[in-house]
């Protein structure tokens, strides 16, 4: 794993965001499901149940990722930072509406596309002569 | 060019592409379309620079990232010598000046990266800003991870400070978590 910058990246942001998910749920007692203005994670990041159960499927996703092989991890990684690329613009646009199931606030856009930049440089650019059956 | 020096240009490129969309959305027509243009360009950009192993395109960069500095400052100019303000130009102080910080960096990391690459033994200009191998190791996961939170850093407040950015935080969030106000114990006592 230590040659790899896409298993370390991915073990590292899943393990953080289990812990997030998993922290999540403290505080998210008495919010709704889908709940457009949910509790805040730290007093900054603003989060319902149903972002704390992505923020628990994403590191789920990203922890196995990274502890099995590098193809997977790099598969994972670019694929959750489009993701996150694409909430990142998509989310401004609904904030303000009933779409915003995620209860997103400016803190989770701060975090999100750090991971975004992050997950999809790594991802894109890491570990490239890696083949298919590789597991460094 | 380093794998980490070509990893934030392509950062920088997704920051400026993700501002000149949120702007360009709520900018006046013509400006509009110039400004959603560029954030697509900006974006398809950066994205094919981090798959590749070198910069695409690094002639044209060079001057068609300062193209959106450009329109940014003639129209301020211009509505300063008429009296209008950065906001009701449509194109915000901040915001605009974040993106063109990120353009600015672009412009030049490629421009000095062409002069490098034209003092060196003759060879095709877009090989000279190829990669240098497979990026590893610490020094690169340090440097993906502090240019992710930096450009992060830049973009954030400069994409809430848009117009559209302005609706993200939701009511009740703004900075403030909650206040609340001791209440009188026993009201039965008086």
């Amino acid at each position: 794993m230590r040659t790899s910058p896409n298993r370390l990246i991915a073990t590292v942001f899943g393990a953080v965001y289990v812990l997030v998910g998993l922290l999540g749920f403290a505080v998210t007692g008495g919010v709704g499901f889908i709940a457009t203005q949910g509790e805040l994670l730290l007093g900054i990041f603003e989060v319902n149940p149903l972002h704390n159960v992505a923020h628990l499927l994403i590191g789920a996703a990203l922890l196995i990722a990274g502890l099995s092989n590098v193809t997977a991890a790099k598969a994972t990684n670019s694929t959750i930072g489009a993701v996150y690329l694409l909430l990142g613009i998509v989310g401004f646009f609904i904030a303000s509406t009933a779409l915003n199931i995620l209860a997103l606030n400016t803190a989770d856009h701060f975090l999100h596309l750090a991971s975004a930049i992050v997950l999809l440089g790594v991802g894109l650019t890491a570990d490239k002569t890696v083949r298919s059956h590789a597991t460094a | 060019m380093s794998p980490v020096t070509r990893i934030w240009m392509g950062f920088a490129a997704l920051g400026a592409a993700l501002i000149h969309l949120a702007v360009g959305v709520t900018a006046p027509f013509p400006l509009s379309v110039l400004l959603v243009g560029f954030g697509i360009a900006e974006l398809g950009w950066g994205i094919a620079t981090l798959a590749r192993d070198r910069i695409i395109v690094p002639r044209i960069i060079v001057g068609a990232a300062l193209i959106p500095v450009f329109i940014w400052g003639a129209t301020a100019a211009l509505g300063s010598g008429l009296g209008v303000t950065s906001a009701q130009t449509g194109l915000p102080l901040y915001p605009m000046a974040v993106a063109s910080l990120l353009n600015i960096f672009l412009a030049a990391t490629v421009a000095i990266a062409q002069r490098h690459a034209s003092n060196k033994v003759p060879a095709p200009v877009g090989a000279a800003l190829h990669g240098t191998g497979t990026p590893s190791g610490w020094r690169f996961l340090t440097g993906v991870v502090a240019g992710g939170f930096l450009l992060s850093a830049l973009t954030t407040p400069a994409l809430a400070a848009t117009e559209i950015g302005s609706h993200a935080l939701p009511h009740g969030s703004h900075g403030v978590t909650a206040v609340i106000m001791p209440q009188p114990v026993d009201h039965g006592s008086h």
